[in-house]
C-alpha cells in the first residue's frame, strides 16, 4: 500500500502526540506536527520519573523526540497554533500560525551565551519548573527540549514588548542567530486527517484555601514536586525547601478530582500513583524521612501498580483514609489536621512539606481548538469520543488521543495514540477509495 | 595484631539474551540490590557457554562462576538449554575431580523472575564468601 | 584502532553512585581509547550529537556506550554510528545502570564494578568486525491468535490495510467474553451487537480466513517469515505470516480457588458473571437483601493474585445498580476495599449509584455460609472497626481476571514470555507495550494484562498498526549474529551438525566441510560452543570477544 503523498496533521506534541506521529509517520504518511510550546515533550519530560517502575522518564521520552525531529516524514512546528480550520473534501484546510523565536533555527547552535547575557537573567518565572526557578527573556525551555534552539519570550523580553533594551544577546551571539525582525508565518495546508493530542492542565488548588497553597511556605502541587525532584528542575534534582532539606512530606491525595465543589466529579486517574511514586521517591532520597499520605481510595489499578502501593507502603510511607480538613502554621513547621477514618481519632500531624495530589483538567486551549475545530467536548470540557472507537470525535476524520479524551497514564496514552493512528490509517484509506 | 582483611569473592555469571539476561534488568528496574562482585557476561542462549569459558574464568581468578539460562522447556532456541544442562553437569564432575566443585553453578530464570535471579546470585555469593573467610 | 567511550549519568540514576567523571578520566589513559566522556543523557540530542561529532572528528571506528541496559534505544545509538558511515555493528553497549547503578548502593565498588564491565566492553569491541545485515522479504500476511475484542479489532486494520489475515480461535464463536454482556459500559451497548457488528465487517472482506474452534499446533520460521499450522475442524492447515498478533484474552476467576466463599455450594452464591448470563432469568423474593463483593480473585497475596483486575470494582457497581433498578425496595450492600472507579464517567457513576440508595461498606469478607434464612457474610468493617454478621437472599462475587488458560502453551509455541501472574510479558512497559521479546510478536487486550472493553479494543488496533508499520515495507532486516564456519579448521567432525537444534548445519560431502545455511540459523551459539576445532563461530560472540570480556571481568587493577 503506497501511502507516500497523505498527510496527517497532529496537534499536540506530548507523549501522546508523539506517539501518533511516529506510528503514522513509520507508515509512510507525512505528518505536520503542531506544538504550542517552544518543545515537545508536555507533561511527561517535566516527570522526574514514572510509576510504577521508576524509570527515568527524560530517558524513556528523550529518544522518541530525538526521532520525532530526525524522521524524514515529520515536520515539526513548534511556538505554533492553529487558527482556522475548514472541511474540504474528506480532509480539511488548516491554517496555521508558527510564532515568532526571533531565533533563527538554522544558525542557533544551542550555546547559551545569549541566556547568560540577558539582562533579564535569572529574573522570570520558569513556566517548564512550574514558575519556580528562574530563567531569562531568551531561553532554552530544558536541556533535552526538542527543537534544541532558544527563544525570545515576547512578553517578557524588554525589547520586544517595550522597544528598550542593549540586547547583549545579540552581541553574545557568535553566529547572528538572533532576529527581532522575525514575523513568524502564517500558512494553510491542506490534511487528510486530523490527530489531536491536546494534554493537560493541573488544578490550581489556590481556592482551597484550608489548605494553604500560595499562602503556606512548604505547600506544593504534585507538579511542582516533580520538578523539585528533577535532575533538571529548579534545585538540581535535590529536596529543598528554602535551601534545606526537609524530612517530614504529607501527601494530599484527591486535590480538585471527584470534588464537586472545585468543579470536578472524576477522578484524575494519575494522582494515586504518582503520590506512591512520590512517597518512594523520597524514602529513597531523604535519609529517614517521615511519609504520611492521605486518601478516600488508592486507586493502583494497572499493570504491577498494586504491587508498588504495597511497596511503598513496606518502605514506611504511612497511608491514612481521610483528607485533611486544613493545613495550618505551626511552630517552624506545617500541621495537617485530619480525621483518620480507620481510627476514628482526629490527628494533628507535624510536617515540613506538604505535597498537593493536584488533579488534571482539560487545557483551556482545548476549548478554543474545538471550537475552531466544531468538536464536542463533555461538560467538564475533555473531547467527547465513540465509546467503541475511542478516539474518534464528532467529526469524521479528525481523532483525538491522551488526556485530551480524559484522565489516563502514560501506558493508557500511548495505547491511545497507537488507536487514533490506525483509525486515522484507516480513515485516509477510504477517503481515497483505495 | 592484623586486622584481618574481609575478603569478597567475584562471580562471573553467563546469562541468556532471553530470560536471565531480562531477568536480571528488570532486577536494575525494580532497584532491587545485590552484591557488586557479581558480573555478568550476556550470550544469546546458555548453550554458547562452551565449557573452556568456565575454565577461563577460574584460572583468571573467578572465586565462582555460573551459567544461567531458560527454564528446560522454554529456551527461546528450543533445545539449547538441554545441552546447557548437559555440558555443565559434565563439567561439575571433572571439576570435582580438581577440589572445584563448588566454584560452577547452574541456575534457571526466567524473564519476569528478577526477584529468583537476586536470590540466586546472593546466595552463591553468600556461601563462596564464607568459604574464602574460612568460616 | 580508535575507540570511543561515552558514558552516561543518566541525570543522577547512574551518577549517584558511580562516578562517571572519573571512570571517563580512569580510560583516557589507554592507549586505544582515543576519546572518552561523560554526559547527563547521551539519549537526548546533545548527547547524541556529542556523539556523532567524535566520530567524525577523531575517526572513531570503535563506540562503547556505557549507559541504561541495551535492550532499551534500540537502534537509536546504532543509527549515530551508520550517520558517520561506520558499521553500527562496532558498536557496544554496556549496562551501568540497570546492572550497577540501580542494584549497588556503594559508590566506590560500584564504581569499580562499572569500570570491569565498561573495561569488558572495550576488549570485546576490539574483536568486533563489520557485520551486514541481511535484507528479506516479509510476507505482508498477519496472524491473530483470539476472536474476542481486541482480535477482532486487530484483525478488521488489518485486513483493511490490505494484509492477509488468519484469525484463529478456539471456541466455535467468535466474540470472547464480550458476546455474553448485555450492556457494556460505559456506552450501555449491548455486546452481541457491538461483536456482531465487527464480525460481519469481518467476514464481508475477502483478505480474512476465520478459522474458529481451531488452534495453533506448531510456529517456526522468523520474523516476516513464520510458517504457522493451525489444527481446524476441517484438518491441518499450514499458513505464512509475517508477523503475529497475541489476542487471547484471559480467564474469568474461578472461586473455586477459594473455598471459603462458598461458591458452588448454594444457588443463592453467583458471580457477576452468572449475573450477566442470568439476566431476566434472575428471580429474587420481594424486598431482596442483595450483598455485592468486590475483589474476588484479586489483591489477593493467599492465592498468588496480588494484582489489581482494573474491571471488577465497575463490574461491581453495574451488579448493583442492575439489581436496585430492577428490585427498586431491594437492600443491597457492597463490600470494597478500594473503590477503584476510575475509568471516564466511573466517578459519576459510583456516585450516581450511592444516590440511588446502594449502601457502600468498606469491609474484608472473611466467610461466606450459606444458611436456611439467608447466606452469611462474616466479615470486618474496616471503617467502624468492628466485626459482623449479615444475611442476605443474593452474594454476588464481581470476580477478577485470571490470565488466559493457554497462555503457558502459547508462550511455549512463539517463545515469548509471561509476567510473573501468567499474563503476557511486554518488552518494555511505557516504551514498547505491544512488542514482545521476539521481533514480529505482538500482544494485545487483556491477554497481557486486565483491561476494559474500551481499552482492549485500543490495544488491539494499536498492536496491530505497530505489526502494520514492520510489514508495509515489504522487506525486513535480519541479525547478522548467524553461525559461520571456517573450512580451513573445519575437521569434518559433524558434531555441530549433530547438535544443531534448527537443522541450519549441512555437510559437503565433496569438501568433506560443513557450512551453515543462513536464514534457517537462529544465531544461539551451540554449534560453537559444541565443535573441538574451534572451527564455527557465531558472529558477534566469538571466542575470542567472549574469552576477553571475561578477562577483563577479573582483571587485576
Amino acid at each position: 500500500m503506497d501511502n507516500s503523498g497523505k498527510n496527517v496533521l497532529v496537534v499536540g506534541g506530548g507523549i501522546g502526540g508523539i506517539t501518533a506521529a511516529l506510528e503514522l509517520a513509520s507508515c509512510g504518511i507525512n505528518v505536520s506536527m503542531v506544538e504550542s510550546g517552544p518543545s515537545i515533550g508536555g507533561r511527561m519530560i517535566q516527570l522526574d520519573k514514572t510509576f510504577p517502575t521508576l524509570d527515568c522518564s527524560t530517558c524513556t521520552l528523550s529518544p522518541k523526540m530525538v526521532e520525532v525531529s530526525l524522521n524524514h516524514n515529520i515536520d515539526l512546528m513548534s511556538v505554533s497554533q492553529i487558527t482556522h480550520m475548514a472541511r474540504k473534501g474528506p480532509g480539511f484546510l488548516v491554517g496555521i500560525k508558527k510564532n515568532p523565536r526571533y531565533v533563527d533555527p538554522k544558525k542557533c547552535t544551542a550555546c547559551g551565551t545569549c541566556s547568560e547575557a540577558c539582562v533579564m537573567k535569572d529574573r522570570i518565572p520558569h513556566e517548564f519548573n512550574m514558575m519556580l526557578g528562574k530563567r531569562a527573556a531568551i531561553y532554552m525551555p530544558f536541556p533535552q527540549a526538542i527543537p534544541q534552539k532558544y527563544l525570545v519570550d515576547p512578553e517578557r523580553c524588554l525589547f520586544v514588548s517595550r522597544g528598550k533594551c542593549k540586547k547583549a544577546c545579540m552581541d553574545a551571539c557568535e553566529t547572528g542567530a538572533i532576529d527581532f525582525e522575525d514575523k513568524g508565518e502564517e500558512l494553510e495546508a491542506y490534511f487528510d486527517s486530523i490527530v489531536l493530542a491536546p494534554g493537560f492542565d493541573v488544578y490550581d488548588p489556590t481556592e482551597k484555601q484550608e489548605l494553604g497553597y500560595g499562602t503556606l511556605p512548604g505547600v506544593v502541587t504534585g507538579l511542582e514536586f516533580e520538578r523539585i525532584c528533577s535532575v533538571t528542575g529548579p534545585t538540581g534534582g535535590d529536596i529543598l525547601l528554602n535551601g534545606k532539606e526537609p524530612k517530614r512530606f504529607y501527601f494530599i491525595q484527591c486535590v480538585g478530582s471527584r470534588d464537586r465543589q472545585s468543579g470536578a466529579r472524576y477522578c484524575s486517574r494519575v494522582c494515586c500513583m504518582y503520590t506512591a511514586k512520590h512517597a518512594s521517591i523520597v524514602k529513597d532520597r531523604v535519609k529517614d524521612a517521615e511519609v504520611y499520605v492521605s486518601y478516600i481510595d488508592v486507586r493502583a489499578y494497572g499493570k504491577g501498580y498494586d504491587e508498588f502501593y504495597k511497596t511503598t507502603q513496606e518502605n514506611g510511607a504511612l497511608y491514612i483514609r481521610g483528607i485533611p480538613g486544613e493545613v495550618v502554621e505551626g511552630d517552624g513547621c506545617l500541621v495537617v489536621r485530619v480525621e483518620d477514618m480507620l481510627t476514628g481519632e482526629m490527628r494533628e500531624i507535624e510536617t515540613d512539606m506538604v505535597v498537593l495530589a493536584t488533579g488534571v483538567r482539560p487545557r483551556k486551549a482545548t476549548a478554543e481548538l474545538c471550537d475552531v475545530l466544531s468538536i464536542e467536548c463533555d461538560d467538564y470540557g475533555f473531547i467527547k469520543v465513540d465509546a467503541v472507537a475511542p478516539s474518534q470525535t464528532n467529526v469524521d476524520g479528525i481523532f483525538v488521543c491522551g488526556m485530551g479524551s480524559g484522565p489516563k497514564d502514560v501506558p493508557d496514552t500511548v495505547a491511545s495514540g497507537g488507536e487514533a493512528a490506525s483509525r486515522c490509517m484507516e480513515y485516509i484509506v477510504k477517503g481515497t477509495g483505495s | 595484631m592484623e586486622q584481618k582483611i574481609e575478603k569478597n569473592p567475584e562471580i562471573v555469571g553467563f546469562a541468556c539474551s532471553f530470560c536471565t539476561f531480562k531477568a536480571s534488568e528488570m532486577a536494575g528496574s525494580l532497584r532491587m540490590k545485590y552484591p557488586e562482585g557479581v558480573k555478568l557476561i550476556q550470550v544469546p542462549c546458555s548453550s554458547r557457554v562452551d565449557p573452556a569459558f568456565v575454565i577461563k574464568a577460574i584460572f583468571e581468578g573467578a572465586d565462582g562462576v555460573f551459567v544461567a539460562g531458560c527454564h528446560p522447556g522454554d529456551c527461546h532456541f528450543i533445545k539449547g538449554n538441554y545441552f546447557t544442562r548437559r555440558k555443565i553437569a559434565a563439567l561439575k564432575e571433572e571439576l570435582e575431580a580438581f577440589g572445584m566443585k563448588d566454584k560452577l553453578r547452574l541456575f534457571w530464570v526466567s524473564a519476569a523472575e528478577a526477584r529468583r535471579f537476586v536470590e540466586k546470585v546472593t546466595e552463591m555469593y553468600n556461601d563462596i564468601k564464607e568459604k574464602k573467610n574460612g568460616r | 584502532m580508535k575507540t570511543g567511550i561515552f558514558i552516561c549519568h543518566c541525570g543522577h540514576n547512574i551518577k549517584h553512585t558511580v562516578d562517571v567523571a572519573g571512570l571517563s578520566e580512569y580510560f583516557r589513559k589507554y592507549p586505544q581509547v582515543t576519546v572518552s566522556e561523560d554526559y547527563p543523557f547521551l539519549c537526548s540530542e546533545p548527547g547524541q550529537n556529542m556523539i556523532t561529532d567524535s566520530i567524525e572528528k577523531h575517526g572513531l571506528d570503535r563506540v562503547i556506550v556505557a549507559s541504561c541496559a541495551p535492550s532499551l534505544h534500540g537502534e537509536l545509538f546504532k543509527d549515530l554510528l551508520r550517520k558517520k558511515d561506520v558499521n553500527p555493528f562496532l558498536l557496544r553497549r554496556v549496562s551501568i545502570r540497570e546492572h550497577c547503578s540501580w542494584v549497588g548502593d556503594d559508590m566506590e565498588e560500584n564504581t569499580e564494578k562499572a569500570k570491569r564491565l565498561i573495561l569488558s566492553g572495550l576488549y570485546g569491541a576490539a574483536h568486533f568486525i563489520p557485520l551486514e545485515e541481511k535484507q528479506v522479504d516479509v510476507n505482508k500476511s498477519a496472524l491473530v491468535l483470539g476472536g474476542g475484542v481486541s482480535g477482532l479489532s486487530a484483525a478488521l486494520f488489518l485486513s483493511k490495510m490490505d494484509m492477509q489475515v488468519y484469525l484463529v480461535e478456539e471456541t466455535p464463536e467468535l466474540g470472547g467474553r464480550v458476546r455474553e454482556l448485555k450492556s457494556v459500559w460505559p456506552s450501555r451497548k449491548n455486546g452481541a451487537d457491538i461483536i456482531a457488528e465487527m464480525e460481519n465487517e469481518l467476514k464481508a472482506r475477502d483478505n480474512v480466513a476465520i478459522f474458529t474452534s481451531s488452534k495453533l499446533t506448531n510456529f517456526e520460521g522468523f520474523f516476516g517469515n513464520y510458517q504457522a499450522t493451525i489444527d481446524t475442524p476441517n484438518g491441518e492447515k499450514k499458513v505464512m505470516a509475517g508477523g503475529v498478533v497475541v489476542a487471547i484474552g484471559f480467564t474469568p476467576f474461578d472461586p473455586d480457588i477459594k473455598p471459603e466463599l462458598g461458591y458452588g455450594r448454594d444457588p443463592r452464591i453467583v458471580t457477576t458473571l452468572d449475573l450477566e448470563r442470568m439476566a431476566d432469568a434472575l428471580k429474587l423474593p420481594d424486598k431482596p437483601r442483595v450483598a455485592v463483593l468486590h475483589c474476588i480473585g484479586s489483591r489477593d497475596e493467599q492465592i498468588g493474585r496480588p494484582y489489581c483486575s482494573r474491571i471488577c470494582c465497575i463490574n461491581a457497581l453495574r451488579a448493583a445498580e442492575g439489581i436496585k433498578e430492577r428490585y427498586p425496595d431491594s437492600y443491597v450492600e457492597s463490600f470494597y476495599m478500594d473503590m477503584r472507579a476510575h475509568p471516564r464517567g466511573g466517578e459519576e457513576f459510583f456516585e450516581d449509584t450511592q444516590e440511588k440508595g446502594v449502601l457502600f461498606t468498606r469491609a474484608n469478607i472473611a466467610e461466606i455460609i450459606p444458611e436456611p434464612e439467608g447466606v452469611v457474610l462474616h466479615g470486618e468493617d474496616t471503617l467502624l472497626d468492628e466485626v459482623f454478621e449479615r444475611g442476605f437472599d443474593l452474594v454476588v462475587l464481581s470476580i477478577g481476571m485470571s490470565s488466559p488458560a493457554t497462555s503457558r502453551d502459547i508462550a511455549s509455541l512463539l517463545k515469548i514470555s509471561l509476567d510473573k501472574d501468567k499474563f503476557f510479558l511486554e518488552a518494555h512497559i511505557k516504551l514498547r507495550p505491544f512488542d514482545t521479546a521476539v521481533k514480529g510478536i505482538f500482544i494485545a487486550g487483556s491477554c497481557s494484562g486486565p483491561k476494559d472493553v474500551e481499552e482492549s479494543i485500543s490495544h488491539g488496533r494499536a498492536s496491530a498498526l505497530k505489526l502494520y508499520g514492520f510489514l508495509n515495507l515489504g522487506y525486513a532486516f535480519v541479525d547478522p549474529f548467524i553461525s559461520i564456519v571456517d573450512p580451513k579448521r573445519c575437521s569434518g567432525c559433524r558434531m555441530c551438525e549433530q547438535a544443531c537444534v534448527a537443522k541450519a548445519i549441512k555437510f559437503d560431502e565433496d569438501k568433506h566441510v560443513v557450512h551453515v545455511e543462513e536464514a534457517a540459523c537462529m544465531g544461539c551459539g551451540l554449534c560453537n560452543a559444541t565443535c573441538p576445532s574451534s572451527a564455527i563461530s557465531l558472529k558477534g560472540y566469538v571466542d575470542t570477544i567472549i574469552g576477553d570480556e571475561i578477562s577483563a571481568l577479573l582483571e587485576a587493577m
